[in-house]
């Protein structure tokens, strides 16, 4: 009359279904029982293999375990895309001041020589690139200058200052190795004329150029 | 008796049939569609311009999204990337995140572990929600231009998982 134990197969799946049919049989034999034995018995009976049935309630905690399965992986899914960055060569040089003014006054020159000079440092070169094998040059618009400037780097944050060069049309080297760098540096003019020139006055555009090394 | 048994037996087998369908539906209805989708496709940053004696300005992006599901419980979203080469900095951050708290930006470096980028994502609450992705992407002079280097191409990873 009950249905007896069957050997479950190896797999989940195959445990699943066998409880399900474990439990089909069950109702149909607790009603078959019914309709022939005595109400005592049957209901001793029906209680028996009513613990068969918990199977049949147990289904939706296999289907719960089944897809719980997922959640114990930890990864529901993922997704991606591609991000460019990309940087443009950028070459930046600037002073801190639109313009500097030297004088030669009485004040600054020695009685009996012919020499006289007058040097500023109030201005600043800043610079940036993010190219490697680069330098600073400089050079004066004015080709023909009566007295003479000349220019130097001094305590460059990054790079090496070249040595003072008298100021001419024709580029010189002012800083080198400042590839990849950003920083700064004090200018300093020092203006030359002589006793013997006279009065008179210069004006120079002066331009600083980064360029390859 | 037979008829209350029968009744009874019955009216526990549809139930629990309905349960179980029930929990089928829905575990299939959450692991069939998509649990995360990155949206916007490819993005491109590009840093132009700079400060003498300062450095490059930053770039951001905010062209993409992220598409996320709830979860059947209460879960997290990773950020990684893979960018073999890398020579510029990329950060990610989650804007508008209503379900789930943001984590502060992230730094996208190559070979990094994935990350928490959204967590506390509730498992009740809402379906399914976007946010939007801010990349931002920065470089100093010292770090080179493309020109030279190449430029950076990072595979951006969201993860979904159980927290």
């Amino acid at each position: 009359m009950l249905c007896p134990p069957r050997t479950t197969s190896a797999s989940e799946g195959g445990k699943h279904s066998t409880f399900l049919r474990l439990n089909l049989r069950a109702r149909r034999d607790i009603l078959g029982q019914l309709s022939s034995t005595s109400s005592a018995y049957v209901l001793f009976e029906t209680m028996k293999r009513l613990t068969h049935f918990p199977f049949s309630l147990m289904l939706p905690l296999f289907v719960l375990a089944a897809s719980s399965e997922s959640v114990q992986a930890q990864t529901y899914g993922s997704d991606f895309h591609r991000v460019t960055v990309s940087v443009a060569t950028i070459t930046l040089l600037q002073t801190n001041v639109g313009s500097v003014s030297l004088s030669i006054t009485g004040s600054s020159v020695i009685a009996g020589q012919d020499l006289m000079t007058v040097s500023d440092q109030s201005s600043t070169l800043l610079w940036g690139t993010n190219s490697s094998g680069k330098k600073v040059t400089v050079r004066t618009s004015l080709a023909t200058p009566k007295y003479s400037l000349r220019v130097a780097a001094i305590s460059p944050t990054s790079g090496t200052a070249a040595s003072e060069v008298a100021l001419s049309t024709a580029a010189a080297d002012f800083l080198f190795d400042i590839g990849r760098s950003s920083g700064s540096c004090a200018i300093r003019y020092t203006a030359l004329a002589l006793a013997s020139q006279g009065t008179g006055s210069d004006a120079h555009t002066v331009t600083f150029t980064i360029t390859n090394q | 008796m037979k008829q209350i048994l029968y009744s009874v037996i019955r009216l526990l087998h549809v139930r629990a049939l309905a349960v179980s369908v029930f929990v089928i539906v829905l575990a299939s209805e959450t692991s069939e569609a998509q649990p995360i989708e990155v949206r916007g496709g490819n993005q491109t940053l590009n840093i132009t311009s700079g400060f003498a004696g300062g450095e490059p300005v930053a770039v951001t992006n905010t062209n993409s999204s992220l598409r996320y599901r709830r979860q059947a419980r209460r879960s997290k979203i990773t950020v990684r990337t893979a960018c073999p080469g890398q020579n510029f900095n990329l950060s990610v951050e989650a804007q508008g995140v209503s379900r789930g708290v943001a984590a502060p930006a992230v730094q996208l470096i190559h070979g990094m572990l994935d990350t928490d980028f959204i967590v506390n994502i509730p498992a009740t609450g809402f379906t399914r929600t976007t946010i939007t992705l801010r990349y931002m992407a920065s470089a100093t002079f010292a770090q080179g231009n493309s020109a030279e280097l190449g430029n950076d191409v990072h595979t951006v990873t969201y993860t979904i998982l159980a927290q």
